[in-house]
């Protein structure tokens, strides 16, 4: 109890780093509030985004941004169908020392970095979007049986483009799992573009300012976010959302029990628990409310619920699923 | 829900006990006592249920996040608490939580409040109010009723009271145990009377039905073995007009039944010792006159009838000895009992007469006017008197002629018995004051044989032991002969034919 004051403040700059890093970003990215803060509550969270929207709404820009204001090192990859693994990876290639030794050295792949920009995903082949699995859940990478950790904090943001569907490869279910979020980008309204052709038109552009200067400040981040406690009953709240989105489940809701073939994974509940804490500290309170766990539902689970024919035929989406859910376990 | 459906239930069930009281025993669903004790009982029962069902901690905990919007504070607040070790963490949102309670005022969200439930006790408790409302008004409509009866009834008994007291005033001379038992009768009959006068249209029949039991039983009363005293009078004159019998005459006179008897034994032993046929002759003419009389004013006494039967059955069965009618009138006065004809009895006599006319009177009514001209039902000597007329024009017994058009035929579809008229016999009603002649029939209610008849109807909901096919085709020849032959007219014949059909088995 003594190091009480130490931890209060640790929340306090917790608090005060996550805005400061959301109104830096808010520079650059105009409109995109809700994406921007769903991103950083995935990076704190220790979660990878999945991003889904059309082309040019700022995607990179904003992955850009983020590494900027978190001083990280920030790499992309252009996902294209003849991407191979080691293009992402890594992998080892014959060195010569001074002596004239030749010797096999790893030369890591865009995936060694902080953040990852993975664009287009699906558009890479399965075998391809699959060597990102165990750097996105392992936080390493093994080539030629060596196994080569990845700096943490390390965070993937994929992005993927809803029409052009065409020649795509529509990530597996495992790989979905493991984003933390999925975040629609829509579209900016017409004041957002107004001010979106204010800023990149002009010689003067924003900049933005570096918060966070060592990874480490991130790794403390998170660990502040993990020590927010949360009642039994709120932690109830959570399963019973999670256990909701299964049709075989007793509680499932009619649009569950209709048109979704599989339901949310533990890691779903996971995700609801880590998102609700940062909530919960973003909003002054030292404990998880079910409010929290609600706000963070649609973003958490949307890509976790996989819905069947039926229900992709009649044009359901999984929002629509999670919203009756939420409604069913409202108080 | 589930205290929706106790509420229901209990509610059904005051429904049901109210029900039961009102329809059943008559009784008001609610007396106001057991209403108060009832409106008493629900904050106890209220209370005690509560109690009984009171909220886990967690629940109040949930309860209050919920509607005071605490972001679940309390819940929280609840759970670490009961932590042993709390985590820096917990205890600085457990601090936090605690601020934020002693911060806001949630003492209305615990507020005491009747169960939202207890609404739906409003249905039963109005089904229960119209219940009472109707039990109330029935009440005051019976309450008329039994006015309106008790007046309509009030008259017989104020008068069947008076009677009461004039034949105990009667019996201060007679002092007999019948007119003692007939004052008393009168008396209780009068209070029955007023008891049992709850409707007024019963209550006309039952001061019918109180008086007939009254008049019956006086008639019983009247029916004492021994002749009247009118009948001893005129038998006492027939004797004293021969000189042997004149002492029986007297004593007769006297009330003395039994010295009557033996002078008259005496006299008819003289005679036979003297073989005086004549004058026993004589006696018995005179006998045989004086019942005559008698017969010709009145209803003979059952005494007189069977003396008059006697003396004719000994008069063809022994050729007409004349000493036999002394010996048969000695026998009955023998069998008279001592002291009827004393002023005692006399008085009991003329009492019963008395009252068995006042009760003829109240019973049919004492000339208000509608009989007209016609003798009073009242009439002592005019009692029981029914009018009749028969009014069949050329038929005295009223019999219908058999070519008379204007009555029935008896034969089915005649067209003579489709009525046109408001008469049965499809004419106009016959003038009753035209070629009637009026009969008039003396006779006693309730005198006399009745007549029932037992008239077979349908069949009762048994099953049938035959197969319908089997009865169809026994009976179906039958009909279609019926329907043949029989005068049916034109336009039912299709309908009768029709039934027929449909009533025939499917194949």
């Amino acid at each position: 109890m003594s190091d009480s004051p130490n931890l209060e403040t640790k929340v306090e700059q917790f608090k005060a780093g996550f805005i400061r890093i959301r109104d830096e970003m808010a520079k650059m990215m105009v409109g995109q509030q809700t994406v921007v803060e769903g991103v950083l509550t995935a990076f704190f969270a220790g979660g990878h985004v999945l991003l889904e929207g059309v082309p040019g709404l700022g995607k990179t820009m904003l992955v850009r941004t983020l590494a900027d204001a978190v001083h990280l090192k920030f790499s992309r990859v252009q996902f294209t169908p003849d991407l191979m693994p080691a293009d992402i990876v890594g992998t080892n290639m014959i060195a010569e020392d001074e002596h004239g030794r030749k010797s096999f050295q790893f030369q890591p792949g865009p995936v060694f970095a902080n953040i990852l920009l993975a664009d287009e995903i699906n558009r890479a082949t399965p075998k391809t979007q699959s060597a990102l699995l165990e750097a996105m859940q392992e936080h390493h990478v093994t080539v030629g049986g060596t196994q080569h950790p990845i700096e943490q904090p390390f965070l993937v943001l994929a992005t993927q483009n809803p029409l052009e569907m065409e020649g795509t490869y529509p990530l597996p279910e495992a790989q979905l799992d493991r984003f933390f979020f999925k975040l629609k980008v829509a579209f900016p309204t017409a004041d957002d573009l107004h001010s979106i052709l204010d800023r990149t038109t002009a010689n003067e552009r924003p900049t933005v300012s570096k918060v966070l200067h060592d990874p480490q400040e991130v790794m403390a981040m998170r660990e502040v976010v993990r020590q927010v406690p949360l009642a039994r009953e709120v932690q109830a709240h959570a399963i019973d959302l999670v256990l909701c989105t299964h049709p075989d489940d007793k509680h499932a809701s009619p649009l569950s029990k209709k048109y979704v073939r599989y339901g949310a994974s533990p890691r779903g509940a996971q995700a609801l628990i880590l998102a609700g804490k940062i909530y919960a500290l973003l909003d002054g309170r030292y404990h998880v409310s079910r409010a929290d766990i609600d706000k963070a539902a649609p973003d958490a689970l949307r890509h976790r619920i996989i819905l069947n024919f039926e229900g992709e035929a009649e044009g359901t989406s999984t929002d629509e699923v999670i919203a009756e859910i939420l409604k069913q376990n409202a108080g | 829900m589930a205290l929706v459906k106790c509420a229901l239930l209990a509610g059904a069930v005051l429904v049901a006990v109210g029900a039961v009281n009102r329809w059943l025993l008559g009784r008001m669903p609610l007396d106001p006592q057991m209403a108060l004790i009832a409106a008493a009982a629900v904050p106890v029962l209220a209370l005690l249920v509560a109690i009984a069902q009171r909220r886990a901690l967690p629940q109040v905990a949930a309860l209050l996040d919920q509607a005071g919007g605490t972001r679940d504070r309390f819940s929280t607040a609840l759970a670490f608490s009961a932590e042993a070790t709390p985590s820096e963490m917990q205890a600085m949102a457990l601090r936090e939580c605690v601020d934020f309670a002693l911060r806001g005022n949630f003492s209305r969200l615990v507020r005491v409040h009747l169960p939202r439930e207890a609404a739906w006790l409003l249905v039963p408790a109005v089904a229960l109010a119209m219940l009472q409302w109707e039990a109330q008004t029935a009440a005051s409509d019976r309450q008329a009723e039994t006015s309106a009866a008790q007046a309509a009834v009030e008259e017989t008994a104020r008068k069947l009271e008076e009677l009461a007291r004039q034949t105990a005033k009667a019996n201060e001379e007679a002092k007999t145990d019948d007119l003692k038992k007939i004052a008393e009768q009168l008396q209780r009959s009068a209070e029955q009377l007023r008891a049992k006068a709850t409707n007024p249209e019963d209550a006309a029949k039952s001061a019918l039905r109180e008086l007939s039991a009254l008049e019956q039983m006086i008639a019983e009363l009247q029916k004492a073995p021994g002749a009247s005293p009118e009948e001893m009078k005129e038998l006492s004159k027939a004797l004293a007009q021969n000189e042997a019998t004149k002492e029986s005459a007297k004593a007769m006179e006297a009330g003395d039944p039994a010295k009557a008897a033996e002078e008259l034994e005496k006299a008819m032993q003289q005679l036979a010792e003297k073989k005086d046929e004549r004058t026993e002759e004589q006696i018995q003419q005179a006998l045989e006159q004086a019942l005559k009389r008698l017969a010709e004013k009145k209803q003979l006494s059952e005494a007189l009838q069977k003396l008059a039967q006697q003396m004719q059955r000994a008069q063809t069965e022994k050729g007409g000895s004349s000493g036999e009618a002394m010996r048969q009138l000695a026998q009955m006065l023998k069998q008279m009992p001592q002291g009827q004809q004393n002023k005692g009895g006399q008085q009991k006599a003329q009492t019963l007469q008395q009252l068995l006319a006042a009760l003829q009177n109240m019973k049919y009514g004492e000339g208000d006017g509608k009989h007209g001209g016609d003798p009073k039902p009242g009439d002592a000597k005019t009692q029981g008197l029914v009018t009749m007329q028969s009014f069949a024009p050329g038929n005295q017994n009223g019999e219908p002629s058999p070519g008379d058009p204007s009555m029935p035929s008896g034969q089915p579809g005649s067209e003579r018995d489709t009525g046109t008229t408001d008469t049965p016999f499809g004419k106009e009603r016959n003038d009753p004051g035209k070629g009637a002649q009026a009969k008039q029939l003396t006779g006693r209610l309730g005198d006399g044989e009745s007549l029932s008849q037992m008239l077979p109807s349908a069949g009762d909901a048994s099953k049938s032991n035959r197969r319908y096919t089997e009865l169809y085709e026994a009976m179906a020849p039958a009909a279609e002969d019926a329907a043949q032959q029989e005068n049916i007219p034109l336009g039912s014949r299709f309908f009768i034919k029709r039934y027929f059909e449909s009533i025939r088995p499917k194949e």
